[in-house]
């Protein structure tokens, strides 16, 4: 069944003897096809004199070309093409129109190399020249690899493919590099050509993107040539950022436990980082490629929580705050992590100000200064303090500190060589404006003539990370200032007030995401607006038809002669319209730091954003109430956030096409929500909030006498992990005034023997197309659909077993438990997906110290208890459970199904691993059915063979070589298309791709050509009506005979 | 002044209801008994009433003893009264944890199905790995409610049935067995090449056998014909 991997060679291939045949082999591997076209000729007639030779040679070059715009979609293909008649290889590569020669008499040899990239083995084959080159003394032989195929990558099979076939060659042609020529000459002509066309190079980026982010900056200095940026953020992460254009050079993604705590740039150039974790580890980068250049381990007794770093030219000082007195310094090494020294130096202005409190000392940031030889420390108090001022304070090797008070908060100190003093950066938002003030650091005298100014939203504020000068540090004005803002967002800033380039580094930590149809464009809307009026006369109806009639006539006019003007509703994109097969998304993306963005699904553009101030995003929930089916009323989201301060619920209600809307705080903390499952008068979803004090409230208000006349067949559910209790509510008591939301049932699982780790429930959105498996004697076995179905996963603890791992199919509904099941020894991290009538989770076995994926799978039985309409209360009977587990030889970082439009598609599982791949794991081998010893019943059935370990074969890895490092979520939506499932995979970069889980079964071939074959079927045509007259003449003519 | 109307006790001993489901259940290395004090609610709003104890006597084996009270009249009437309104039963149970914690559970079903099945319910107690109560459920068997309401004599008792659901145990892969199945084939290998195809001649090539006979039958049904054909002439 696996024939993907496969790349089959027809057996007839080069028997390349002197009997010039032509042997023409072409093959394409792709995920699943893999055809071979083998013609053979037999040129022995032709091939006579070497005039001849290039006649052969043309000719070729025709049948390639031609064969070539055959495969169609092809859009890099290379291939070798061995003419040794002409005494050479060739390397061809389409798209690129890179051609290579290579004389074949000085081939050596052929190898495959292989060499890791990322998380793939790549092979190469590579070719072994011996080239002879006559110096003017004495010719010698040198020896040249060169690469072939480096476009387009084939798969290990392919190449050993085109190794033997070259191989075969070489062996029959043995002698040396003069020598072989000779004979080459002889034995006139062989062709070999084997043309490699894989299908997953030529698809790249076509529908997928991928875009690279750094996460949260903070640190960052500029390189000593002034063209890199390196920085290291929240997430871990230590890279390099082209300057000019803000794109990443080189990308370190660090230990997941621990913080960087310390970023700094030595006196030989190398990134200096701190990691602070279980083991504090210093590390130095090389600036340039990234490689690590040392790394050594703080000495364990150090309290790395409360230490400032500082580094001088060989010296890494730490500074430790010794309880609001004084500091401690400690001196290391930099490259080797020996204590050369140790100090104490006492603060005297701890002691002048009173005001600066032990806690706030702690609480305030410490920046090293660059500074020669003598370690700095600027201390920022900020304005948290009653004293709005800020300090600088500059201590050398031994005790002498001195400081300065500065008015407004103070951002940077750069240290000015040449004039011997520190120059203070001071950046003030004002007016949507930021005035960047540069001073004398000691004096206080203001350096420039006038404020620079720059535009700049009130809301964001900046934070200066570093100041890049290059070599030409005098000039302040050639300076460029990396700028940190509220939003997460890097920016580089030209010291003149140009703004160089934007990072919108809060991608990197997505929280929600959605992605929603596109509006149709406003000849569709007129159109479903005509069909739309419902209280409409006869007349009132003709006469809309009549205008539509006249816009469309007019729209077609306009098309045709070419008057189409690019209409752009409401300053919108115009090509932001739905498409045919609604492919075409807007993906609204919440992140962590409250900013909410528009992508563009096709190439991952930003088509709005906005952030939403003073908004704490734990526990954030993105609702979409209203898609963009419902013309004329534009789709809406609401975002359900907390405020930062009161930590109260806020709803951010928005269109998601083009970012404006609206915030209201609700004065409540919302506990649970749940979208009302009927649309209003407005095609508006409402959303339904149980508070704290278990009151229910409704948004919006006007929706509460239709949510009453549903009110009875409402239940929610409230999970607390705290106290283990999972509550049932009903909302059957309400009136058409208020809702009343009433406890029904409660489930306690006690704290003191397991703790709730997550509940997952059902899309609301999926469907089911079908409602049983048809089993090999015939026979259906119904599935247990069960929408109310939750699945509660705890951790256990239990005294022989240690770590216990429950999972509660619980009825949100009635409250039952319909299923429990229980692992020993098994434990976080736990990724569950509940779909349909299956559960799949993946767990840690402590026992066997690997990754275990469990499948759990409900049947009703042979027939189906309520088939109308499903109803947790009439008592279902017990399902039929089958289950089985698999072991998964990779660490699992999400996990989630794909969606399809009507769910006729069969599923997959999407799982992104830690490697940074996304697997595509077909239900199929998930299948809790599988059996051990397959009886022919359930081979008919289609049921694979049970085998422990499931295969991660390298064609079903979505996002192929391009890595995804820690991906935290996968977002799988519908397309129009029933076959088509759109991913997004967010963590720290955003990977966007689609899938077709059954292949594209409703979408035609890319090669498939309607004008060959409309040509082909008129011609049949015509020769069909021809032979017709043909025969009706021919049967007159033999009629009077 | 109930104490006329009020029932005797009626102690209702069941066997214990242990349920045939797939896996294997799990085993507790020690057993308990576990005492649930039942209350219901026979309005919407409003105390909760006493319905009477219900003794798991050992969570390994699942026997329980029942103890429950009869429905006095007006409870009846007021049950009814739930009934016939559409409204719910609540049923509050609480249990005696390990260390003297009182445990409580909720849970509910349609008045209407209770009073439909004669006051015949039943209790599905959940159990955890440890043996903790995790949730206690209430069903009828009749839960289609069609308006009809039983004649009094048969909502005077409650007729409960107690199950006691252990968890299932998580299945783990099966390595061994695959690698015997994997060890057997290897072995039939070694011994006699490729698994013995015993089926017979006809059973293999039929798909050969069979157009080559209509093509003879079809070439000798078509001779006669053309044979016969200038004969006719």
């Amino acid at each position: 069944m696996d024939e993907a991997a496969s790349c089959r060679e027809s057996e007839s291939c080069h028997e390349n003897v002197n009997g010039h045949k032509i042997l023409l082999r072409l093959k394409s591997i792709g995920k699943s096809v893999c055809s071979e076209y083998s013609i053979e000729k037999d040129l022995s007639s032709i091939v006579l004199s070497p005039t001849v030779h290039v006649l052969v040679a043309n000719l070729f070059l025709l049948l390639l070309s031609f064969l070539c715009s055959f495969t169609v979609g092809a859009l890099i293909s290379s291939g070798v093409c061995c003419i040794i008649s002409y005494n050479m290889i060739w390397d061809i590569r389409k798209g690129h129109h890179r051609t290579c020669f290579i004389p074949w008499n000085c081939i050596k040899d052929i190898y495959i190399v292989e060499a890791i990239s990322l998380h793939r083995v790549l092979y190469n084959i590579v070719v072994l020249i011996e080239d002879e080159v006559k110096g003017s003394t004495s010719s010698h032989t040198s020896l040249k690899l060169i690469p072939l195929f480096q476009g387009t990558k084939p798969r290990l099979s392919c190449l050993e493919t085109i190794y033997q076939s070259i191989h075969a060659l070489l062996r029959n042609e043995s002698g040396t590099c003069g020598e072989r020529s000779k004979n080459m000459s002889i034995d006139s002509s062989k062709f070999i050509l084997t043309v490699s066309h894989c299908l997953y190079e030529d698809q790249v980026g076509k529908f997928d993107w991928h875009q690279n982010y750094v996460g949260d900056v903070k640190f960052a200095f500029g390189d000593a040539s002034g063209k890199r940026g390196i920085v290291a953020t929240a997430l871990n992460v230590v890279a390099a950022l082209n300057l000019k254009t803000g794109n990443i050079l080189w990308r370190h993604v660090l230990e997941r436990d621990g913080s960087i705590s310390f970023m700094s740039i030595t006196s030989g150039g190398e990134a200096l980082v701190i990691l602070e974790g279980d083991k504090t580890l210093v590390r130095a980068f090389d600036p340039v490629t990234g490689a690590l250049s040392w790394e050594w381990t703080a000495p364990s007794s150090l309290p790395v929580d409360r230490v400032s770093w500082a580094v001088s030219t060989d010296k890494l000082y730490a500074v430790l705050l010794n309880d609001g007195v004084g500091f401690a310094v400690q001196q290391f090494n930099i490259r080797t992590g020996a204590v050369i020294s140790k100090w104490q130096s006492s603060a005297p202005w701890v002691q002048n100000e009173r005001q600066v409190s032990n806690k706030l000392l702690f609480c305030s940031i410490l920046y090293p200064v660059k500074s020669l030889d003598k370690p700095g420390v600027f201390v920022d108090f900020g304005s948290s303090n009653t004293v709005k001022s800020s300090q600088v304070v500059i201590f050398s090797e031994q005790s002498n500190v001195a400081c300065k008070a500065v008015s407004s908060s103070a951002q940077w100190v750069i240290n000015d060589l040449s004039q011997k003093s520190y120059v203070l950066l001071q950046f003030l938002v004002k007016n949507d404006e930021l005035h960047i003030i540069t001073s004398d650091c000691l004096s206080g005298t203001t350096l420039q003539n006038s404020p620079i100014s720059v535009p700049w939203p009130s809301s964001l504020e900046p934070e200066l990370k570093t100041v890049i000068c290059g070599s030409n540090k005098d000039d302040l004005s050639s300076c460029r200032l990396l700028l940190h803002t509220s939003d997460e967002a890097v920016t580089l800033l030209q010291h003149t007030g140009k703004v160089l380039w934007v990072r919108e580094e809060a991608l990197a930590s997505v929280v929600a995401t959605e992605m929603m149809d596109l509006p149709v464009s406003d000849k569709d809307a007129a159109i479903e607006k005509e069909f739309d009026s419902k209280e409409a006369g006869v007349l009132g109806m003709f006469g809309r038809r009549l205008v539509s009639q006249a816009l469309q006539l007019q729209h077609l006019m306009q098309s045709v002669f070419g008057l189409d003007e690019p209409h752009q509703p409401s300053g919108q994109r115009a090509d932001l319209v739905r498409d045919d097969f609604g492919l075409h998304k807007m993906i609204v993306v919440a992140t962590k730091a409250g900013k909410l963005f528009g992508l563009d699904n096709f190439n991952g553009e930003i088509v709005w954003q906005k952030m939403i101030l003073n908004v704490d995003t734990t526990a954030l929930q993105l609702f979409v109430q209203r898609t963009t089916r419902h013309a004329p009323y534009p789709a809406q989201c609401s975002l359900l956030l907390k405020d930062k301060v009161t930590k109260e619920s806020v709803l951010y209600t928005f269109n998601p096409i083009t970012g404006l809307g609206s915030r209201k705080n609700l004065g409540y903390r919302a506990l649970q929500t749940m979208l009302l499952p009927v649309l209003d008068a407005e095609s508006l979803r409402p959303i339904v909030l149980l508070d704290s004090s278990e009151k229910v409230h409704i948004e919006p208000r006007e929706a509460i006498s239709l949510a009453d006349s549903f009110a009875s067949s409402l239940y929610m559910y409230v999970a607390d992990p705290a106290t283990g209790i999972v509550r049932g509510y009903t909302f059957a008591q309400s009136t058409s005034e208020r809702l009343i939301a009433a406890r029904v049932w409660e489930v306690v699982f006690q704290p003191e023997s397991q703790t709730l780790v997550n509940v997952v429930g059902k899309n609301p959105q999926e469907r089911v197309h079908s409602q049983g498996r048809v089993l090999g004697d015939r026979s259906v076995l119904y599935k247990y659909v069960n929408p109310n179905l939750v699945a509660v996963v705890t951790q256990g603890t239990d005294s022989l077993h240690k770590f216990v791992l429950n999972v509660y199919l619980l009825d949100a509904v009635s409250g039952a438990i319909v299923f429990s099941i229980s692992h020993k020894r098994a434990r976080e991290p736990i990724h569950l997906v509940h779909t349909e009538n299956w559960v799949v989770y993946t767990y840690f076995s402590e026992k066997w110290r690997r990754t275990e994926i469990a499948s759990i799978e409900l049947y009703e039985g042979k027939t189906q208890s309520n088939s109308g309409s499903f109803s947790s209360l009439i008592a279902a009977p017990q399902p039929l459970v089958e289950r089985q587990s698999y072991i998964l030889p990779a660490v699992v970082q999400a996990m989630k199904p794909t969606v399809t439009e009507k769910g006729i598609t069969s599923r997959h599982v999407l799982v992104g691993l830690a490697s940074g791949a996304v697997l595509e794991l077909p239900w199929m081998f998930l299948d809790p059915r599988r059996p051990v010893t397959v009886t022919p019943e359930m081979r008919e059935e289609g049921v694979i063979p049970y085998m422990p370990e499931l295969p991660i074969p390298p064609e079903s890895i979505i996002n192929y070589n391009k890595s995804l490092p820690l991906i935290s979520g996968i977002h799988t939506a519908p397309s129009g298309l029933e076959s088509t499932s759109l991913v997004l995979v967010y963590g720290l970069d955003l990977f966007y791709t689609r899938v077709a889980p059954s292949k594209t079964f409703d979408l035609l071939k890319e090669d498939f050509d309607p004008f060959l074959i409309s040509m082909v079927l008129i011609g049949l045509g015509l020769a069909s009506y021809t032979t017709k007259r043909l025969a009706s003449r021919k049967a007159l003519k033999q009629a009077w005979k | 002044m109930g104490l006329k109307y009020l029932i005797s006790l009626l102690i209702v001993l069941l066997a214990s209801c242990c349920f045939v489901t797939l896996g294997e259940k799990f085993d507790f290395e020690v057993d308990g008994m576990v005492t649930i004090r039942l209350k219901h609610f026979l309005s919407d709003d409003g105390n909760p009433e006493d319905r009477g104890n219900i003794t798991v006597q050992s969570i390994r084996t699942g026997s329980v003893a029942l103890s429950q009270a009869g429905l006095m009249p007006h409870h009846t009437t007021r049950l009814k009264a739930l009934a016939k309104n559409d409204q719910i039963y609540r049923l509050h149970a609480s249990v005696e944890g390990a260390n003297d914690k009182t445990i409580q559970f909720l849970t509910f079903m349609k008045a209407c199905a209770l009073v439909r099945s004669g006051l015949s319910d039943v209790l599905t107690v959940s159990l955890d790995h440890s043996g903790n109560v995790v949730a206690i459920s209430a069903s009828a068997p009749f839960a289609q409610c069609d308006g009809v309401i039983p004649p009094d004599h048969q909502l005077r008792f409650f007729n409960t049935t107690v199950i006691v659901k252990h968890m299932d145990v998580g299945p783990v892969p099966d390595t061994a067995t695959y690698i015997q199945k994997i060890e057997r084939e290897r072995e039939a290998r070694e011994r006699g090449g490729d698994p013995k195809d015993n089926r017979s001649f006809l059973a293999k090539y039929w798909m050969y056998i069979v157009p080559l006979v209509i093509f003879v039958l079809l070439s000798s049904a078509g001779q006669p014909e053309t044979q016969g054909q200038p004969a006719a002439r």
